[in-house]
């Protein structure tokens, strides 16, 4: 089966295109961790362990809902280099690090799209690994990004809330 | 950089970033730092602190009292007005940092931020309160 179709009618290819680049520029500005976009298919394996947020895209022309899923290995790389000492446990700090993630996504997409695309402020809620969206639904642009270690799966959902 | 006993208050509703902020701290030398979960917190622990703090670094997005509202209460206030203010935030429209500069921010920290940039925004703040003194 290949990969899940992109819907983008009212979400543009451009509003997606952003999320994606400020994904990967946030995670090495502020960890120095290189993302790379690999392809997705529905049978792409969820990880064993995951955290995740998710945040509301409300704009002049659409209502849509950025949701990151990070693995426990790719979260606890991310916050080791971004504290400077190694990190193992999941603590408070390392769970809420996709709620900051997201926030500082969506910062850049925010001035990077606006005023064009009028989106209103919002703030981060965080996800369980059991809310791991479905790749098969179509209705979703998903994409999948892996480092050395561990991977990061965005999803876009259109109108739709987990 | 700063001072030797130099008194820091972190603003910030999410841990990660208190986390991270007050290593940073501790990476250039300043040890004494105190965390609040938001500004309303914040205000309680600067009005019964009995030892002063020197500096404040505050998140923008919190529920409450948010960074900008703390900072217009510390800069209106005679007792915190001299208290260097860093305002951290992932927002970077013009009009809301030109908001927090017409409320007196001394710094504006944008997300994200690595060690080297939290550096160089702490050691242009020192280079301005040291002009201004």
């Amino acid at each position: 089966m290949g990969a899940p179709k992109i819907n983008a009618d009212a979400f543009t290819e451009e509003v997606i295109r952003t999320l994606k680049e400020s994904l990967v520029d946030v995670i090495q500005i502020q960890s120095g961790v290189i993302l790379e976009e690999v392809p997705i298919t529905t049978r792409t394996p969820k990880p064993a362990r995951a955290f995740g947020s998710r945040i509301r895209l409300q704009g002049s022309h659409y209502d849509d809902e950025l949701v990151l899923m990070i693995s426990g290995e790719l979260i606890l790389h991310l916050f080791s280099q971004i504290l400077g000492e190694e990190v193992t446990d999941y603590s408070e700090e390392v769970q809420g690090l996709p709620l900051e993630l997201a926030n500082m996504v969506f910062g850049q997409t925010k001035e990077k799209l606006n005023p064009r695309h009028g989106l209103k402020m919002a703030r981060p809620v965080a996800l369980s690994s059991e809310v791991w969206p479905e790749l098969k639904e179509t209705l979703f642009h998903h994409a999948r990004f892996v480092s050395q270690k561990g991977s990061l799966l965005m999803s876009i959902h259109r109108g739709g809330r987990l | 950089m700063f001072p030797p006993k130099t008194r820091v208050l972190v603003i910030d509703d999410m841990s990660t970033m208190r986390a991270i902020v007050s290593k940073m701290c501790r990476e250039i030398g300043l040890t004494d730092v105190t965390t609040a979960v938001d500004g309303e917190d914040a205000w309680i622990t600067l009005t019964e602190a009995k030892v002063p703090f020197d500096l404040i670094i505050s998140d923008w997005n919190m529920p409450k009292i948010s960074g900008l509202e703390l900072l217009k209460k510390v800069k209106s206030d005679p007792r915190f007005a001299h208290l260097p203010f860093i305002m951290v935030t992932a927002e970077s429209e013009k009009s809301q940092i030109l908001e927090a500069l017409k409320a007196g921010v001394d710094q504006y920290l944008m997300k994200p931020f690595n060690r080297d940039m939290f550096v160089n925004k702490m050691g242009t703040l020192v280079r301005k309160i040291k002009k201004v003194s």
